[in-house]
C-alpha cells in the first residue's frame, strides 16, 4: 500500500503545480493476486502491483484529461502539462458547471488486513480443498480465487479530498462431469468469510442433478431465477435504465415515466453504496458523496442517477454516480439492492421439502414449490441488449437449467436462449426470495434475491 | 530499459529457473469524441511496466509491476517464483513448452504514413466536429457522435532461451454514429462500423480516407429512416451479411471456439469451452466448402498484426477451417504439443500487467468469387443486414444471436425497403454449412475489434477479421417482438 499520507502528497503536488481554473486528481493503487484452476490443477497464477493517476483540468469551460501510471514528480508534471495542453485545444462545453465541491462523507469500512495479506500459497491451499472435493466425486473443478487491496483517492482544487482503502476477495467455481455442470461464486471484503466450501458443494450438487439433460421446446415459461440470473437483469437496468443521460435523451425505459408504475409492485430497487454487507464505498470517482437512493419503490419509478456534469446540464442534484472523467457513458448505479421478501411465504407458496440441501437454496425451493410447470435457471450468460429503450436483452442459461414439475425440480434441460424485455419480465413477479446474495456489478456489488416470474421468453436451444 | 532486461536475465540464471521471460510494455493513447457539437472526451494516457513469467518444476508463476527500477525487477522475479511454487502445490501434469526458434535481436514496426500523435489536436478536433455537425440534420437526431483514437505500444521481450525482440505497434481508429428518437422508437446508425468505428494498424491516413464528414448525412438519414421502417420479419430467409457484421460473426463463432485453451478447459469457469473438440480436428464439417478461415498475424493492417507473439513465436498464417473442414486451432507453446504441433504464435497479453493468453490475431474469412451486386441479384427472398448492434453466444459457441443496425429486404434479386431491428440466430456449424457464396477480394477488408474480452482478471485484446460479404441460406431472422 502507498498509504493515505503519500497519496495526499501526490495529489497536493499536482494541485499546487496546476495553473488551471479547476483541477482534479483521481489516484488509485492496488495489489492483486489471482489463482485460476482448471481440470483439477492450477494453470494460471499471478500477483501484480498497479497504480494510476488521472488529471482533469478546467480552463473556463474547456476540459482536458491526461493519465499516467508513473507517480514520480517529473511524470506528474508532464501529465499535468499534457492535460493543460489538451484543454487549451478544447472547445468550451457550455453545459459544464463545476467540479464537485468539498463535502462530508459517511464513514464506512471495507478493509480486511487478512485479505490484503493473503498469499499465493494460502490461495493454493484453499483451491486444493476445492479440487479435493471434486476429485473425490470423480468430477473436475474449474474456477478462480482472488484477493486484493485498493486505495482510491480523489482530490480537487475546490477542497475535495477523499481517500478510501478497501479489500476484495472473489471466488468462483464450476464443477463439471460429462455434459453436466454446476456453478458457485462468492465475493466480499474478507477472504476468510468467502463461502468456498458451501459454493463448491452447491456446484457439485447442481452438476450431479444435471446429468443427461433433455431438449425442451422454446417458448414462454414460468421461471424461478436464482440470484445470479436476476443479477444480470439488474446490471442491464443500471447500464441502460437508471442513468440521467439515457433518461433525458429518451433512450431509457424510464424516460418521462418518473412517478409512474414501471415494474411489478413487489419490486423495490435501491442503490445502496453504503451497505456494509455489499462492497461499500463512500464517494464516487469525482469525489462526490454517495448515499442510499430509492430508484423504484413498489414498482413506481422514483429517481434516476446523476454525476456532476449531468446534474449541471439538466439542473438537478448530483447523486454521486460519477465515473472517471471524461465519462462518455452515463451516470451509473453501482450497488443495486433488490429488496427481498420480508417473510418467507409473503409472495410465494408453501415451503418445499429438503431444505437442508445446499442446492437449490431453501429460498429458491420455496419459490419452486409454488410452480406447477416451469423452469429453474441457475444463471445467465453472454447477455446483451437488442433494444435499449424496451430493455430487450438476449442471452443464454448456463450451468444448470431444470424443468420444474408440481413444485419440485424435475429433469435437467439443455441450455436455452432467451430474448426478453426486462421491464416486462419484472412486471409479472410471483415471488421474491427472502435472502439477497452479494454479486458482482459494474463497479461494486449488487444484493439480489431469487425471483419467481410469471413469464419468460425462451427463443432457442443450445444444442448441435 | 535494456539494462533492466539484462538484469532480469541475470536474475533468472541465478535463480536457476527452467524457463522465464520478461516483457516490458509502454503504451500511449489519445482519444477524442464529440457529442452534439461538444468535445466530451479529449484525453491522453500513458502506461508502462513489466511482467515476469517463470516456469518452475512444470508450474507457472506470473508477477507484474509498474515500478521500473532494478530493485523492483528483482523483487518481482522473487514474487513470480513464489507464485510458481504455490502453483506447484497442485500439479497433476507438468507444463512442457514446444520448441521455438531463438530470435536474437528481432525488430518489428507496423507501417504507417502519418503519425496520428503528430497531427495537431486542433486539426483532429475540427474534423470530428464537422462530421458531428453534418449529422445534426433534423431534430430527430437526438445524439450525433464522432470518434477518433490512436494507440501506440512499444514492447521488449526477452527469454532465458535467448530470444530478444523489440516491437512497435501503431493503431488508429475513427467513426461516427447518429442516434434518432421520436418519443416512441430509438434507432442508431454508424459508419464505418459500430462501437467507435474502423480500427487498423495504420496512421492518420485511415481517418482521412474514411471521409467521416462526407458520410455523415447518409448515416443520419438512415438513422431517421429506421424510426419508421418496417420491423424485420420473423421467418427463414437467405441472409447476406455486410463486412462489419460478418467480421463479428467470424470472431464469435470461429475465432473463440478455435482457441485451444478453451478447448482444453482453461476458460471453462469463465469464458466457457468449445464445441470444436480435439476429436473433431480434421473431421468436423464446420462449414460449406466455400468457407476458408485463417489465423494470419502477417496480414497487413490488422490489430492482430505483429512480428512475434508474447512468447517470442514468429507471426504466421495458419488455417483453422479449410474448404469447410476444421483443420486447426489457435495455439501456444504450452498447448500446441497436445495436438502434435508447435505454436502458431497467438499468445498475447493486454498490457504489461496481464499474463499472455491464447488470443485471436487476424482471423480472416478468405474471399470468394462473387460480386456483391450479382449476389443480391441472385437472391430471390432474403435480407441484407448491416453493422452489429448486439451479440450473444453460448459458452460452447454453438447458439448465437446477433442484432444489426439496419436491414434491407431482398425480393427477386433487388434490394428493397429498409428494415428496423434486424436480428438473426442460428447454430454455428449449421450456419456456416449454409454459406453458399462469399464475395470477392474487391469487397474484402480487415475490420478491427479492439474490445475482445477474455480471461481472469479480465483482459481486453485488439484483434481483427478480414472478410467480404457472404450469403447464408434459410437463416432464422426476426427474433425481436414487434
Amino acid at each position: 500500500m502507498i498509504g493515505k499520507r503519500n497519496l495526499k502528497k501526490i495529489t497536493d503536488y499536482v494541485l499546487t503545480k496546476s495553473s488551471a481554473d479547476q483541477t482534479e486528481v483521481l489516484l488509485s493503487a492496488s495489489n492483486f493476486g489471482l489463482t485460476r484452476f482448471a481440470q483439477n490443477r492450477i494453470h494460471q497464477n499471478l500477483v501484480r502491483e498497479t497504480s494510476g493517476l488521472s488529471i482533469r483540468v478546467v480552463l473556463g469551460k474547456r476540459i482536458g484529461v491526461a493519465s499516467t501510471n508513473n507517480l514520480v514528480k517529473k511524470a506528474l508534471e508532464q501529465t499535468l502539462a499534457k492535460a493543460i495542453k489538451i484543454a487549451q485545444n478544447q472547445r468550451p462545453d457550455p453545459d459544464f458547471g463545476s467540479l464537485p465541491e468539498k463535502t462530508k462523507y459517511t464513514q464506512v469500512k471495507a478493509f480486511c488486513q487478512a485479505t490484503a495479506d493473503f498469499s499465493p500459497r494460502q490461495r493454493a491451499k484453499r483451491v486444493a480443498e476445492v479440487i479435493k472435493q471434486a476429485k473425490s466425486r470423480k468430477m473436475a473443478a474449474f474456477g478462480a480465487l482472488s484477493n486484493g487491496v485498493t486505495e482510491l483517492a480523489v482530490a480537487n482544487s475546490l477542497g475535495v479530498w477523499a481517500w478510501f482503502p478497501s479489500t476484495q476477495a472473489d471466488f468462483s467455481v464450476t464443477i463439471r462431469r460429462d455434459e453436466a455442470s454446476g456453478h458457485g461464486s462468492d465475493l466480499g471484503l474478507a477472504v476468510e468469510r468467502l463461502g468456498i466450501e458451501a459454493e463448491t458443494k452447491k456446484a457439485i450438487r447442481a452438476a450431479q442433478k444435471g446429468k443427461e439433460p433433455r431438449r425442451i421446446s422454446p417458448g414462454e415459461y414460468e421461471v424461478v431465477l436464482a440470484p445470479a440470473a436476476v443479477n444480470q437483469m439488474l446490471i442491464y437496468l443500471a447500464y441502460l435504465g437508471f442513468g440521467a443521460r439515457a433518461y433525458h435523451e429518451d433512450r431509457s425505459f424510464l424516460s418521462a415515466k418518473l412517478g409512474e408504475k414501471v415494474l411489478d409492485e413487489k419490486i423495490t430497487l435501491i442503490d445502496d453504496p453504503l451497505d456494509p454487507q455489499g462492497l461499500p464505498i463512500p464517494f464516487d470517482l469525482e469525489g462526490a458523496a454517495k448515499k442510499r437512493l430509492v430508484l423504484v419503490e413498489k414498482g413506481i419509478a422514483r429517481r434516476i442517477v446523476y454525476d456532476s456534469y449531468l446534474a449541471g446540464k439538466y439542473g438537478q442534484k448530483n447523486t454521486g454516480h460519477g465515473l472517471p472523467a471524461p465519462n462518455t457513458l452515463d451516470a451509473l448505479a453501482t450497488h443495486l439492492h433488490l429488496e427481498p421478501a420480508r417473510k418467507k411465504s409473503s409472495f410465494s407458496g408453501q415451503e418445499g421439502g429438503g431444505l437442508k440441501n445446499s442446492w437449490p437454496s431453501s429460498d429458491e425451493r420455496i419459490l419452486i414449490s409454488g410452480v406447477k410447470k416451469g423452469l429453474y435457471v441457475s444463471r445467465f450468460w453472454y447477455v446483451n441488449a437488442h433494444h435499449h429503450k424496451t430493455l430487450t436483452i438476449t442471452g443464454l442459461t448456463r450451468d444448470g437449467t431444470f424443468k420444474i414439475k408440481d413444485g419440485r425440480i424435475a429433469s435437467p434441460v439443455f441450455n436455452l436462449r432467451f430474448t426478453q424485455s426486462i421491464p416486462e419480465a419484472l412486471s409479472q413477479v410471483l415471488g421474491i426470495g427472502t435472502r439477497a446474495k452479494v454479486l458482482e456489478s459494474w463497479l461494486g456489488a449488487n444484493r439480489v434475491p431469487a425471483l419467481r416470474l410469471g413469464k419468460f421468453n425462451f427463443t432457442g436451444v443450445s444444442r448441435l | 530499459m535494456r539494462t533492466l532486461v539484462d538484469l532480469a536475465l541475470d536474475n533468472f540464471r541465478l535463480k536457476k529457473v527452467a524457463y522465464a521471460d520478461i516483457r516490458f510494455v509502454e503504451e500511449e493513447s489519445e482519444g477524442i469524441s464529440t457529442r452534439n457539437g461538444v468535445v466530451e472526451d479529449l484525453t491522453a494516457s500513458h502506461s508502462r511496466g513489466f511482467g515476469v513469467r517463470v516456469l518452475i518444476n512444470g508450474a507457472w508463476g506470473y508477477a507484474a509491476s509498474n515500478q521500473l527500477s532494478s530493485k523492483s525487477v528483482e523483487q518481482t522475479i522473487i514474487k513470480a517464483i513464489k507464485v510458481a511454487q504455490a502453483s506447484g502445490l497442485i500439479l497433476s501434469k507438468k507444463v512442457r513448452l514446444a520448441p521455438v526458434e531463438v530470435i536474437k535481436n528481432g525488430r518489428y514496426q507496423t507501417p504507417f504514413a502519418k503519425d496520428p500523435f503528430a497531427i495537431p489536436l486542433s486539426v483532429k478536433v475540427k474534423l470530428l466536429l464537422r462530421a458531428d455537425k453534418a449529422m445534426k440534420q433534423t431534430k430527430k437526431i437526438m445524439v450525433a457522435q464522432a470518434f477518433y483514437r490512436a494507440y501506440r505500444m512499444k514492447k521488449i521481450f526477452a527469454s532465458t532461451e535467448g530470444t530478444r525482440t523489440d516491437q512497435e505497434i501503431l493503431e488508429t481508429g475513427a467513426g461516427i454514429s447518429s442516434l434518432a428518437a421520436d418519443g416512441h422508437e430509438v434507432q442508431n446508425r454508424s459508419y464505418p462500423n459500430s462501437f467507435r468505428g474502423l480500427f487498423q494498424t495504420r496512421g492518420w491516413e485511415l481517418v482521412e480516407e474514411a471521409d467521416l464528414v462526407g458520410e455523415a448525412p447518409r448515416v443520419a438519414e438512415e438513422a431517421v429512416a429506421l424510426l419508421t421502417a418496417k420491423q424485420c420479419p420473423a421467418g427463414r430467409f437467405d441472409l447476406i451479411l455486410d463486412g462489419p457484421q460478418l467480421a463479428l460473426q467470424v470472431h464469435e463463432s470461429c475465432g473463440h471456439p478455435t482457441e485451444l485453451d478453451r478447448v482444453l478447459g482453461f476458460e471453462a469457469s469463465y469464458a466457457g469451452t468449445s464445441f470444436m473438440e480435439l476429436d473433431g480436428l480434421g473431421k468436423l464439417r464446420y462449414g460449406s466448402d466455400k468457407v476458408n478461415i485463417v489465423a494470419d498475424s502477417t496480414a497487413p493492417l490488422g490489430l492482430g498484426t505483429f512480428g512475434w507473439d508474447d512468447e517470442g513465436v514468429p507471426a504466421q498464417k495458419d488455417y483453422l477451417v479449410k474448404n469447410g473442414l476444421h483443420v486447426g486451432y489457435l495455439t501456444s507453446r504450452e498447448t500446441a504439443p497436445i495436438i502434435g504441433k508447435t505454436s502458431n504464435g497467438t499468445m498475447r497479453a493486454d498490457g504489461w500487467e496481464n499474463l499472455p493468453l491464447i488470443r485471436m490475431t487476424n482471423v480472416n474469412l478468405e474471399p470468394g468469387e462473387w460480386d456483391l451486386k450479382e449476389l443480391i441479384a441472385d437472391t430471390r427472398e432474403g435480407i441484407l443486414m448491416s453493422t452489429n448492434k448486439a451479440w450473444s453466444i453460448d459458452d460452447r459457441r454453438i447458439n448465437f444471436q446477433f442484432g444489426c443496425e439496419a436491414g434491407w429486404e431482398i425480393k427477386n434479386g433487388r434490394k428493397g425497403q429498409l428494415l428496423k431491428n434486424p436480428s438473426y440466430t442460428g447454430i454455428t456449424p449449421q450456419f456456416w454449412r449454409s454459406c453458399d457464396a462469399v464475395c470477392n477480394d474487391k469487397y474484402w477488408k480487415i475490420w478491427g475489434t479492439p474490445n475482445c474480452g477474455k480471461g481472469e482478471p479480465s483482459q481486453v485484446m485488439h484483434v481483427s477479421h478480414g472478410v467480404s460479404p457472404a450469403r447464408f441460406r434459410k437463416v432464422k431472422t426476426g427474433v425481436m417482438k414487434e
